[in-house]
Formats: C-alpha cells, sequence, structure tokens
C-alpha cells in the first residue's frame, strides 16, 4: 500500500530557486516520514528528530546540487539514511567511551523488548524491527514501509540491486520468524 | 528475486507505517535554523564585478598572499597553459584561486579562474552560495577562454566546482578533491586562512 508520497515536482525546483516558502512545504510535507524511518532506525525520538533537522538543514544549504532532472524523495532519504548512519556511529563511540565494564546500551535495549503478554503489536513488530542488523532493518523500512523501488533505494544506500533485493528477504524471514515466535 | 506476497510482513509493514507524528516544533526549528544562513546571506550580497587577470592572480600569489589552497602541487599556472594547449579533449585550467586583500573583519576575497575554450557560460558552486549556479557567474577575463570572478569568503574550508554552460559539473583538477558521501559527487576543496 503505497502512501501519498508524491510532491508536485515544481516545489524542490522552486525551493531550489531560492524560495523559501517551497522549502517550507518540502519541510511539512516530508518531515513525518523522515522522523519515522529515523525512530525506527536509531530507536530514540530525540536523536531521531536531531537527525532529521540536520537532514532539512544539509538539504537546504545543498538544494543547488538538487538536480533538475531528477526525483527529490530519493535525494532526501540518502541524505536522512547518511545522517542516521552518522548518529548510530556517534553514539556507538560515546556508548563505548562512557559504559566500559558494564552492560552496554545496545545489548540492554535488546533485553528489554523481550516478549511480554501485555505488549500491543505495535510494540511487538518494533521490537522485532530493531533485532534486525541495521542493514536489514535500513533495507526493509526502505522497501516495505516507505515503499520505495529497489532503483530509489540504490540511489539512497549507493548498494547494488542484488544486494538490497536479499537484505530485504533477510530481513522479512527474520521478522517473519520473530512474530510468528511471538504468537 | 522478487518480493514475495506475505501477509505477515505486510501487517508489520503496516503497523510500522502507523507511526505519523506531526511535529510543529521541529518544522519551526529547522525553518529557524535555515532562516538567515549564509545561503540567503550569500544572495543578498553584489559582489565586485571587476575581473582580474592571470597575471595578476600569479603575482599576486607570489607576494605572498597565496590562501592556505590544500593542492599538491605547485600553482605553476604556465605550465597549466602548455598542458592545456597539447592536451586532447576538454581544455580546462582553473587558476588557483589567491587573495586580493586581506581585512581582519571582513572575509578573504577570493578569485576564481577558470579557462575552457569551449565554455560559453560558467558559474561557480560551492557551500558559499548554497551550490546556486546562478548566482556566481564567471566573466570573460582577459585572457583568452578565460573566467574569473572574486568571491569573499570566511576563512575555514570551502568546496567548491564550476558549472560549464548550465549542465556540466567540473571539479579543480588541481586541487584536492572531496568526495560528498550525501550527494555522491567529486567536488574541490580550498582552505581559506584567517588573515
Amino acid at each position: 500500500m503505497r502512501e501519498n508520497s508524491d510532491i508536485d515536482p515544481a516545489i524542490p525546483l522552486r525551493a531550489r530557486n531560492g524560495d523559501s516558502k517551497a522549502f517550507a512545504e518540502l519541510v511539512e510535507f516530508f518531515h513525518v516520514r523522515c522522523l519515522r524511518y529515523a525512530r525506527y532506525m536509531l530507536g530514540d525520538e530525540e536523536d531521531a528528530e536531531e537527525a532529521v533537522q540536520d537532514t532539512f538543514v544539509r538539504v537546504y544549504d545543498h538544494l543547488g546540487q538538487f538536480r533538475p532532472d531528477a526525483r527529490f524523495e530519493p535525494w532526501l532519504f540518502r541524505i536522512l539514511a547518511n545522517r542516521c548512519r552518522t548518529s548510530r556511529e556517534r553514539r556507538r563511540r560515546r556508548e563505548s567511551l562512557v559504559v566500559t565494564g558494564e552492560l552496554p546500551v545496545v545489548a540492554a535495549s535488546v533485553a528489554s523488548i523481550a516478549p511480554e503478554a501485555s505488549r500491543d503489536v505495535m510494540e511487538e513488530v518494533e521490537a522485532a524491527l530493531e533485532c534486525l542488523p541495521t542493514e536489514q532493518r535500513e533495507a526493509f523500512l526502505l522497501r516495505h514501509v516507505e515503499d520505495l523501488s529497489y532503483e530509489d533505494m540504490a540511489v539512497i544506500t549507493g548498494v547494488r540491486l542484488s544486494a538490497l533485493r536479499m537484505r530485504v528477504k533477510r530481513a522479512c524471514d527474520a521478522l517473519r520468524t520473530r512474530l510468528q515466535e511471538e504468537k | 528475486m522478487l518480493d514475495a506476497h506475505d501477509e505477515l510482513i505486510e501487517q508489520a509493514a503496516t503497523t510500522l507505517r502507523r507511526r505519523q507524528r506531526q511535529n510543529p516544533r521541529l518544522v519551526s526549528q529547522i525553518l529557524d535554523t535555515v532562516d538567515g544562513r549564509p545561503r540567503r546571506w550569500y544572495r543578498a550580497m553584489t559582489w565586485p564585478s571587476a575581473p582580474f587577470s592571470l597575471a595578476a592572480t600569479a603575482t599576486l600569489a607570489a607576494a605572498g598572499l597565496l590562501l592556505g589552497f590544500l593542492s599538491s602541487e605547485a600553482t605553476d599556472v604556465a605550465s597549466a597553459r602548455r598542458a592545456v594547449a597539447t592536451a586532447p579533449g576538454a581544455q580546462v585550467l582553473p587558476v588557483v584561486p589567491a587573495a586580493l586583500s586581506t581585512s581582519d573583519a571582513t572575509p578573504v576575497p577570493v578569485q576564481f579562474t577558470l579557462r575552457d575554450v569551449r565554455a560559453s557560460q560558467v558559474a561557480l558552486v560551492g557551500d558559499f552560495n548554497g551550490w546556486s549556479p546562478t548566482v556566481t557567474l564567471l566573466e570573460p577575463g582577459t585572457e583568452p577562454d578565460t573566467w574569473s570572478a572574486t568571491v569573499p569568503l570566511s576563512a575555514g574550508r570551502h568546496v567548491y566546482a564550476f558549472v560549464v554552460d548550465g549542465r556540466t559539473w567540473m571539479t579543480d583538477p588541481r586541487a584536492q578533491k572531496a568526495r560528498d558521501l550525501d550527494f555522491g559527487r567529486e567536488n574541490s576543496v580550498l582552505i581559506v586562512q584567517a588573515p
């Protein structure tokens, strides 16, 4: 099921030409999806907001590099995906400095999402998603949640189509197994 | 390998898509952050349009006003010219930007010069002008096939490129290259030292 993810192609071009209202329209239109993607990739609301803000500021600063014949959506998600990777890496480094000798935060978060009878469906699915390796989670979200084509995903991730298809398949297999276990 | 239809996976994806929270505070923060950024500041300015000759550039560079340009090559304009005269294909000679004057309080004017025998229009794009190919157009220089523009830049690292005839993105072959992961494109790097 594809969400209404299409935006009038004239809007990014107007923003590119310095129309600040058009840029505001872009932010209004895409920030919800960007926040959702970042939240699922980073597992933290605050980090997600920071990544999305950073993404749009970067978009603003580099709109001149946006090709008029290109689609805006993959261009935006490419920047967002990179911001999320950077944020994860920064957090990993921070945690490796802070939690020496203690249970790493990542491990703790996985432990905390163990099955519970009271958890609702959303929490179950999010918990299963969180257990996926980062690359598989990224591929699954882009393909099945953001409903992007493999060609767009290749632009976003810089990964070959065959590798992306394999990542999505593995992610689906892992999610299916975990969700069936929950039932 | 196509995605097989899988009801459980579709349900999971539908569940995940339900997270759709408008965040007006974040939108305001983003718009406040970009409001008044250098891109707009730059657009509002009018730059001096007087071209500077290659000789003037080279002389000033030799006089010690050369900025901290990250190039492993010497700024040998004459040898670069000879290379252009004999090289087949694209004939491009970017001249190392050089400081024309310095001031403690204001950005440093930097001259960018490009030689391209086929160009009918050359624009300078960079992090200092919002990467806009319409903001900084180079003007024909005094030397044949030479284009130049002078841009005040703040101290620090700047990334730039040339856009020829509105469609050909061109790095400076004599400058250090930087690949931007977000945009997948190579650019040139310039370090402007504080006056």
